[in-house]
């Protein structure tokens, strides 16, 4: 049934073809295809340069593929995208609808203070204001930045507080799929566990995910399977007995 | 998905006679005929509230594109379509034109001396469009002035200054707040920060960042600078030689850039 999968990616590879270094192509990731079905938490692990980024970030469109599908099944039996083909219009739709993000690094737009960075992500998701900024608010109080925060702008942050505003607005719009690119990845203990603490509240909620973690140990927490990339192919894909 | 608010189709300016080979040029000079064509074959959409970002290098036929649009400069051929009006714009008659001109559209130029006409006062500038627009009454006229310069935050002690006398900042602050006068549906910025020092130019992107916030504008954003389309695009085209080459989603575009001349664009930001 396709109700029951969100996302199937089918024969994907991604190449880049360097024209500045005489036409030079490098291979992130080739032939990869999976399903993820609706609720699940699939974990991506490999080593660094294994293609797992590149992955996220084809399936963001961030990347273009260069072959391959990656198609993406709305709920309530919605048309079914192709994500590496389809419009950028129809992906910016999916961004502020139901496709949410959270990158390695953040780079936070300047001048702009981080309870509207949260409270816009409501706004484009059609939210009036006054709702959006009065959720924006719980998010980023339940993330433990402290109120007289709210007004500033994130590029003068910590680390750790500039990444928790990045899950803020991933968070706060309750997307379908969720795409996590090492969320936790450099950041001080307590940051990491607010952020862990989050993200395991998704997974109780059931939220659709695709996750890299650069610690093993949170990967095997949340996933329900885990697909090993090794030299941009998928060397196996098992589930996670720890979290069945 | 957004509603669409122009669509430009195969939209070319030549200058010069021209000749059948010229569409075919690799370059923008036809090498049968020598005529310049400045803007190839051109095709995209506008959707309502977004900002579409064309970046490109001096002479890629950026500025030639937005200022056909508003009707400055009479395109060789192609059709564009304003949601909401039947006919292709370029078929208008010059009454026509005037009035997509004054209550549709709004243009803030780089150089303040196309935009502003520097015999009159800023306050008289934006008068000017509210005029041509049908305001009539001057209280109303001034209380409307009053309310776009506080938007822009152009000090309201200057209003009834001469351009002459403002800053380069001030001067785009005006121009802003005319090209807003009439609640257009689209406005065209065509380089509006550039030779401006940092600290304006950052003020300035942050003013037209918060106008489409408030007002949701379509806005089309020429600029030669990727920070700035970095900051404010959501979309962006990418022109050389009077052609789009490339066209994606911001990020996208910078982070995967597919064409060698988009590569090297991204390659050479600071």
């Amino acid at each position: 049934m396709m109700q029951d999968i969100i996302l199937e990616v089918r024969n994907l590879s991604k190449k880049f073809n360097l024209h500045l270094l005489g036409g030079k192509v490098i291979t992130a990731f080739q032939e990869v295809s999976f399903v993820l079905r609706r609720g699940e938490f699939l974990g991506i692990s490999g080593k660094s340069g294994s293609g797992k980024s590149s992955l996220i970030k084809c399936i963001y469109r961030t990347y273009l593929p260069t072959e391959g599908e990656i198609v993406y099944y709305p709920k309530n039996n919605g048309v079914p995208i192709d994500l590496a083909k389809c419009s950028d219009e129809k992906v910016i739709e999916l961004r502020h609808k139901s496709i949410g993000y959270v990158s390695q690094f953040f780079y936070p737009i300047p001048r702009v203070s981080c309870l509207e960075i949260v409270s816009q992500a409501l706004i484009q998701q059609g939210a009036d204001k006054d709702e959006a900024k009065r959720k924006a608010k719980n998010m980023l109080l339940r993330l433990l930045i402290p109120e007289k925060l709210f007004d500033a702008y994130p590029s003068t942050f910590s680390g750790g507080e500039k990444q928790r505003v990045n899950i803020a607005q991933a968070l706060v719009k309750e997307a379908e799929l969720l795409l996590l690119d090492e969320p936790t990845a450099s950041l001080d203990k307590t940051s990491k566990a607010i952020i862990l603490e989050e993200i395991l509240k998704l997974k109780e909620r059931r939220v659709s995910a695709i996750g890299i973690f650069h610690d093993d140990e949170d990967l095997k927490r949340f996933a329900d399977r885990i697909l090993v990339l090794e030299d941009g192919k998928i060397k196996e894909v098992y589930k996670n007995d720890k979290n069945s | 998905m957004r509603d669409w608010i122009l669509k430009v189709k195969n939209l070319t300016k030549i200058y010069g006679d021209g000749c059948p080979k010229c569409l075919e040029s690799e370059t923008n000079k036809c090498s049968f005929c020598k005529a310049t064509i400045a803007v190839n074959s051109v095709s995209f959409t506008l959707y309502r509230g977004e900002i579409l970002g064309i970046v490109g290098e001096s002479g890629s036929g950026k500025s030639t594109l937005v200022r056909s649009l508003y009707f400055d400069i009479t395109p060789t051929f192609g059709e564009v379509y304003l949601n909401g009006e039947e006919r292709n714009i370029f078929d208008f008659n010059s009454e026509e034109k005037r009035r997509l001109r004054n209550f549709k559209m709004g243009m803030v130029y780089q150089n303040p001396f196309l935009g502003l006409n520097f015999e009159i006062t800023a306050g008289g500038n934006v008068a000017e469009k509210l005029l041509m627009a049908n305001w009539r009454n001057y209280f109303n006229i001034r209380r409307r002035i009053k309310e776009l310069f506080e938007k822009t935050e152009f000090p309201l002690s200057r209003i009834d200054d001469f351009p002459s006398t403002l800053s380069g900042g001030m001067l785009q602050r005006v121009q802003i707040a005319k090209a807003l006068a009439n609640n257009p549906e689209i406005i065209f910025l065509d380089e509006p920060t550039s030779g401006l020092d940092l600290s304006v130019q950052a003020r300035l992107l942050d003013l037209i960042k918060k106008i489409q916030h408030e007002f949701k504008i379509s806005m089309i954003l020429v600029s030669h600078d990727l920070g700035v389309i970095r900051l404010l695009a959501d979309r962006v085209l990418v022109m050389k030689e009077g052609r789009i080459i490339e066209s994606g989603l911001t990020d996208q575009i910078l982070e995967d850039p597919q064409h060698p001349y988009t590569q090297l664009l991204v390659n050479s930001m600071l």
